[in-house]
């Protein structure tokens, strides 16, 4: 699934796209942009990000959830994703 | 350990350690719902991969901050000694993603893989051991190559190391000329389970040959039967 080629792709394109997702992750609740930021933009597992956060694996598990969703209704709110 | 639904978002981004993933992959068996809401979040790791982080917000003590990157550094020293299985593909994805077309020139050869199934001895080994070598990661399709290119009285012997993919698909490996003009080097299918992932630690490697020199060659393009491409090495 995660290898699955997608409509490629030059570079500058990514770029651009990578800029509308980052200005997506800034327009989210701090603890959704947070709980992003220390698991998958800082390469963790959601239980390394629960150490570091302080907060429980379950929270952690639950507000990836609730902020990957959030992101994504605003991605497809700026037309990024569909 | 306990199995909740919304860790469907976490599984999605491939952030659950192994023994979270296999439960929620059991899980996802009996659980149509998931399965549903799997299908629409798994776009959101592609999209995430090429991003840094962002900033989120001014801390409220200063102190707080600076106890906050101490601590930092000492968890970062105890996950580089500790490696954690099964997610070194976000590594991948994660963090060359801004970087892709980077060279690496005739070193450590098998430093990238780790995994087995290296075929060593192999013609394709042989290139990518003793050729130069190019790498790239795609942003979009996270596939990870290494190509290593050998003259040779015909023309340009190639060699493709290829990881972070899964399949079915069936690919070819072209090369680009600084004319232009396209040259087939192979092809070859990716079985479901895929290559250099987790479950399916081995590489595929290929191998192939050109009658363009080395120095005529502009780029490798790995592409899609039906259309597409998984990645680009600049050369």
């Amino acid at each position: 699934m995660r290898a699955r080629p997608g409509p490629v792709a030059d570079g500058s394109e990514s770029a651009l796209r990578n800029a509308a997702v980052a200005e997506a992750l800034s327009s989210l609740s701090r603890p959704h942009r947070e709980v992003l930021t220390e698991t998958i933009l800082r390469n963790r597992s959601v239980n390394e990000a629960a150490d570091i956060l302080g907060i429980p694996l379950g929270t952690v598990k639950t507000r990836v959830y609730y902020a990957l969703r959030a992101l994504r209704i605003v991605l497809e709110e700026r037309g990024v994703a569909t | 350990m306990s199995v909740e639904h919304t860790d469907v978002g976490a599984y999605a981004l491939g952030l659950l350690e192994d023994d979270d993933r296999r439960a929620f992959e059991e899980h996802l068996g009996d659980c149509g719902s998931c399965a549903a809401e799997l299908a629409g979040l798994t776009d959101m790791r592609g999209m995430l991969a090429g991003v840094g982080p962002v900033e989120v917000g001014e801390p409220e003590h200063p102190e707080a901050l600076s106890a906050g990157i101490t601590d930092l550094v000492d968890r970062r020293r105890k996950e580089d000694r500790r490696r954690r299985r099964g997610t070194t593909v976000i590594g991948l994805a994660a963090g060359v993603a801004l970087v892709a077309g980077g060279v690496t020139v005739g070193s450590a050869i098998m430093s990238s893989g780790g995994g087995s199934g290296h075929q060593h001895g192999s013609p394709a080994a042989d290139v990518l051991a003793n050729g130069l070598r190019h790498s790239a990661t795609d942003p979009s399709s996270h596939a990870v190559a290494t190509v290593a290119t050998r003259s040779e009285p015909f023309g340009t012997e190639v060699g493709l190391d290829l990881a972070n993919l899964r399949g079915p698909l069936t690919c070819r490996l072209v090369a680009v000329l600084r004319s232009g003009q396209q040259q087939p080097v192979t092809e070859w299918a990716v079985p479901p389970n895929g290559y250099g992932v987790p479950g399916s630690p081995g590489h595929l490697q290929v191998h192939g040959g050109i009658a363009a020199k080395p120095a005529d060659i502009s780029r490798f393009d790995v592409l899609v039967e039906g259309g597409g491409r998984l990645v680009t090495i600049p050369i």
